[in-house]
């Protein structure tokens, strides 16, 4: 065990290899208006957002992924226990706002898209 | 070059300012600066972030529809260059922005309407609650509202006096005696 002195200081995790690790790009978890894409297509393919292909590397080798926080559990009781905790409960309400996007920041400053009749005529 | 609006405050990020996010399903997300950026990283909703402009025109404390935001478009298809139009559209812009401010301060007026009575009731409550700092005020309140009025008086007096002086000598000199004295 250490010392327990390095969070006490101020800024000391930035410094830690541990804690630096969890704010990297490549564990960064899904924003939420990702999940609503997802969601989306699926809606409109109607191909199911949570099915995954086999595989070695994911936990639980990709079977038990929940849709709405975008992660892989290693079984079908840690699923159902995530599905109870906060976490997953105050994504689910987040999910259910609209999405925001560039064009919202962009309405929001009086920008909107020009929309032009098409060029090459209309498809019959 | 264009002047892209922010992600999070959609304020203009101008070259050489803030940053652009690629993620990996190849979205980008621009930012203005590094507050809007760290905002967006602790994966707050600008909808519900009081300083972003999303939630000012969602909540209705900014104008939101009006005609002139149909100036203002992201155009893709390039127009061929014309001195005229360009000269016009410059001006047509200076115009457009003048009305728009206009019309924001109109908007803002009537929201804030019926503050001055709400500020007079707060003030009200806030004057009640702190009754105890203002006692000796209200004690000496009969000797301040009589020294007011003692000066007012020989202001007047002393105006008089200088006026009575005008007419008599026709001099412009009295005025320095009235300056002194008041």
């Amino acid at each position: 065990m250490g010392t327990g002195q390095y969070s006490r200081k101020k800024g000391a995790r930035s410094k830690i290899k541990k804690y630096k690790k969890k704010s990297w790009l490549c564990h960064r978890a899904k924003d939420t208006d990702q999940i609503q894409d997802e969601i989306e297509k699926a809606h409109e393919t109607g191909k199911p957002a949570d099915t995954f292909e086999y595989d070695d590397e994911l936990p639980g080798g990709g079977q038990f992924y929940c849709v709405e926080t975008g992660k892989h559990f290693a079984d079908a009781k840690a699923l159902a226990d995530h599905k109870k905790s906060r976490y997953y409960k105050r994504r689910c309400k987040e999910l259910k706002e609209e999405k925001y996007s560039q064009q919202t920041a962009e309405w929001a400053s009086g920008m909107t898209k020009e929309v032009l009749p098409p060029a090459h005529g209309m498809k019959k | 070059m264009r002047i892209e609006k922010c992600y999070f405050c959609s304020s203009p990020c101008y070259p050489g300012h803030g940053m652009v996010f690629v993620r990996n399903d190849s979205k980008q997300f621009r930012f203005c600066r590094s507050k809007c950026h760290r905002n967006f990283n602790k994966k707050r909703n600008p909808r519900k972030v009081a300083w972003t402009k999303a939630y000012r025109k969602t909540r209705g404390k900014e104008l939101a529809i009006d005609s002139t935001f149909e100036f203002e478009k992201r155009r893709n298809r390039p127009v061929k260059y014309d001195r005229n139009l360009m000269g016009k559209t410059i001006l047509a812009m200076q115009r457009v922005q003048a009305i728009k401010e206009k019309r924001e301060e109109r908007f803002f007026a009537n929201r804030m309407k019926d503050a001055k009575k709400e500020q007079k009731a707060q003030a009200r409550v806030e004057i009640e609650k702190g009754i105890e700092l203002l006692a000796p005020a209200v004690a000496n309140r009969e000797e301040v509202m009589r020294n007011v009025v003692d000066k007012a008086r020989e202001r007047i007096a002393s105006r008089k006096r200088n006026a009575g002086q005008k007419i008599v000598s026709g001099g412009g000199d009295n005025k320095a005696d009235g300056m002194d004295e008041s």
